[in-house]
């Protein structure tokens, strides 16, 4: 069974199942705001204060609703054992872990993608910016790639629901703070150069954990 | 106990009573920070130390994923254990020295931050082993967070770093009377950890140990209805 | 020449010792049923022959191949069926099928959908989620995914809890057919009376040790 209709297949079921349900975006998007609500609430800030976090709030809001979005696309699997029924199949979970780390990912995206321009407008933004694609595609590799891994090892643990934001949330630091600082840099004035470093940073967490992670993932998926 | 880990012990008790001679008595006052720059001797090793038993766990968790060897994750788990220990101290001598110096009891300074989230993904590990049923599947959730622990060290300490542009001093700045304390401290503590890893894990192998006579024995029940 | 070739397989939790003794062979196309008392260790063992979980020691050959070293080639030959339903709850009798079809490279004119689902009379939830179907027709359309594709080692676990009469029946017949065409066959059932029914050896699983029946 080739690679692509393996990736068709298991993404396009992913996606259906939230299409059906929309369980995952709507709350998604009602948690992302109520966040931000209680953030400015919380934090007493000035204007120009809340201006200038404007980048951090935005991408705290962009991580916990991810890591609701990985227990969201695997429930369908674990709750009737549904992946094990995948595996048993005998496909390469090499394709079986990619097409899970796509799901998460194009969720998170479309997620991303709808909250920006609200957030812009609440949290006060500068003018949207193409390159801002670069932190959140960047961001979104790293993350659904730990994220379906940690989704599998939480499963193994008695409250998963727990462990889940407990495991993911310390890890994805370095690449919560690259996003933070590339989107800080992108809403002023700058050059390209400036954020070189950043996406070092990036770049460097997702390669490494694209090797790594579907590796791991495959051991872990006995029982 | 082992004769062996005796004997460490020993060892290990002299070497720190002599470290903590050499740390209050030997070694000279800072020139600017005065007696409380003492702590340095104690909070730095720590957090080498720490930083270094978590490289080792991420090693042993790579090595049990490929041989699946109980003993191997035993010996990961204790080494973890301990390093959880130094993180701590290493954090709380730090916020010691900090509030005399800075005037804070913590800041976000890249080292101190990257030991912290070090120590949160210590304390992930213990609590996931904690939260799992199995023996093998607790070695498992462990060792899958051992290494993208490990391995996600560096990686936050570059990030942290970029952050801020504060500058660091090495230890190779420093005089070589207090050098000299301070690469002694580093083997007493060294040598103390050694020790509390090999405890640690005499207790475990004996858990285990346990574990399979209980199941033996159990087998043997079976066997015989 | 047996297929199935299991010997001594021994398996615990913690230290709780769950099977100790496990061997028996199987030839091409012969049904085993085995039965045992609730936790007896019955479904760990279907588990280990499915490549699910690995026993601590002993042996499971299938066809040449060592079921816990060459896991991948088995899976390829191997039905499995379980208490859960391997079944996507929001998603529709067909789409679940087709699904596990198209993965498992069934071609399109190849495919048994519609034939596994007339077999056991529910073509008529066909587009039914699911959730929204009893436990007994869940069970059907879980028995009929690990029939999507020919496989040369069937593993059903209590496949009869919760099917009626007729379905028993059709379920009866499709293993001696499966049978006929040389696919082997293990069962778990806690039903004597379908046991018995069956054509095939009777195993015990009985304090961890495997025994004719």
């Amino acid at each position: 069974m080739n690679f692509i209709k393996i990736m068709w297949f298991m993404v396009a079921k992913d996606l259906l199942i939230e299409l059906r349900t929309k369980e995952f975006l709507s709350a998604s998007l009602v948690l992302g705001l109520l966040l931000v609500i209680v953030l400015n609430f919380g934090m007493q800030m000035s204007a120009a204060d809340w201006i200038m976090s404007g980048p951090g709030i935005l991408w705290i809001c962009f991580l916990f609703t991810s890591v609701i979005a990985v227990g969201k696309v695997f429930e369908n699997d674990f709750n009737t054992d549904a992946l094990l029924g995948v595996d048993l199949l005998g496909l390469n979970r090499d394709f079986i872990f990619i097409a899970k780390a796509l799901s998460v990912f194009i969720l998170i995206s479309v997620m991303e993608l709808i909250l920006i321009p609200v957030f812009i407008v609440l949290l006060g933004f500068n003018p949207i910016s193409l390159f801002l694609l670069l932190p959140v595609v960047l961001f979104n590799i790293g993350f659904s790639l730990i994220s379906t891994v940690f989704a599998v090892v939480a499963r193994q643990t008695k409250s998963k629901d727990l462990m889940l934001p407990i495991l993911l949330l310390p890890i994805n630091l370095p690449i919560l703070i690259a996003a933070v600082e590339m989107t800080h840099i992108i809403s002023g004035e700058f050059v390209f150069t400036d954020l070189t470093n950043w996406l070092v940073v990036l770049v460097g967490f997702d390669l490494i954990y694209l090797v790594i992670c579907p590796w791991i993932f495959g051991i872990i998926l006995d029982e | 106990m082992k004769s062996g880990t005796k004997y460490f012990v020993w060892i290990s008790a002299v070497l720190i009573l002599v470290n903590m001679y050499l740390i209050f008595v030997v070694a000279p006052p800072d020139m600017n920070l005065g007696e409380v720059q003492r702590i340095f001797y104690l909070h730095v090793p720590m957090a080498i130390l720490s930083f270094l038993l978590f490289f080792i766990v991420a090693g042993l968790s790579v090595w049990y994923l490929i041989k699946k060897d109980p003993k191997i994750d035993n010996l990961s788990n204790a080494f973890a254990e301990v390093g959880l220990l130094c993180v701590v101290l290493a954090l709380v001598t730090g916020s010691i020295w900090g509030r005399p110096v800075w005037g804070v009891w913590w800041t976000w300074e890249p080292r101190l931050t990257t030991t912290l989230i070090l120590g949160m993904i210590y304390v992930a590990y213990v609590m996931a082993r904690a939260y799992t049923e199995n023996q093998q599947k607790s070695a498992k959730v462990a060792s899958v967070l051992g290494i993208i622990g490990g391995i996600n060290v560096p990686i936050v300490y570059y990030s942290v770093k970029l952050r801020s542009i504060h500058p660091e001093g090495t230890v190779w700045d420093l005089p070589s009377s207090m050098l000299y304390v301070f690469l002694f401290s580093i083997l007493a503590f060294s040598v103390l950890i050694f020790v509390l890893v090999r405890l640690r894990y005499h207790v475990l192998e004996t858990e285990s140990y346990l574990a399979k006579l209980e199941l033996t024995s159990n087998q043997k029940t079976l066997e015989n209805l | 020449m047996p297929s199935l070739i299991i010997n001594k397989l021994v398996k615990s939790f913690a230290s709780k010792p769950v099977i100790i003794d496990a061997s028996f062979s199987m030839d091409r196309g012969e049904s085993v049923i085995i039965s045992g008392e609730n936790g007896s260790g019955k479904s760990t063992l279907l588990k280990i022959i499915s490549t699910i979980m690995k026993p601590d020691s002993g042996t499971a050959i299938f066809d040449g191949l060592d079921i816990v070293n060459s896991s991948d080639l088995i899976k390829k030959r191997l039905g499995y069926m379980s208490h859960q339903s391997f079944l996507y709850e929001d998603m529709s009798v067909w789409e679940n099928l087709n699904y596990f079809e198209k993965l498992a490279g069934v071609k399109k004119e190849e495919s048994e959908i519609t034939s596994l689902l007339d077999l056991f009379a529910i073509n008529e939830y066909k587009n039914i989620k699911i959730k929204n179907l009893s436990h007994g027709t869940q069970k059907k359309i879980t028995l009929c995914r690990c029939l999507l594709r020919h496989n040369d080692l069937l593993v059903l676990d209590e496949p009869d809890t919760g099917l009626d009469i007729a379905s028993l029946d059709t379920l009866r017949r499709l293993i001696d057919n499966l049978n006929s065409t040389g696919v082997t066959i293990m069962v778990v059932t806690h039903n004597k009376e379908f046991g018995n029914s069956l054509k095939g050896r009777n195993l015990v699983l009985k304090n961890g040790v495997l025994q004719e029946g």
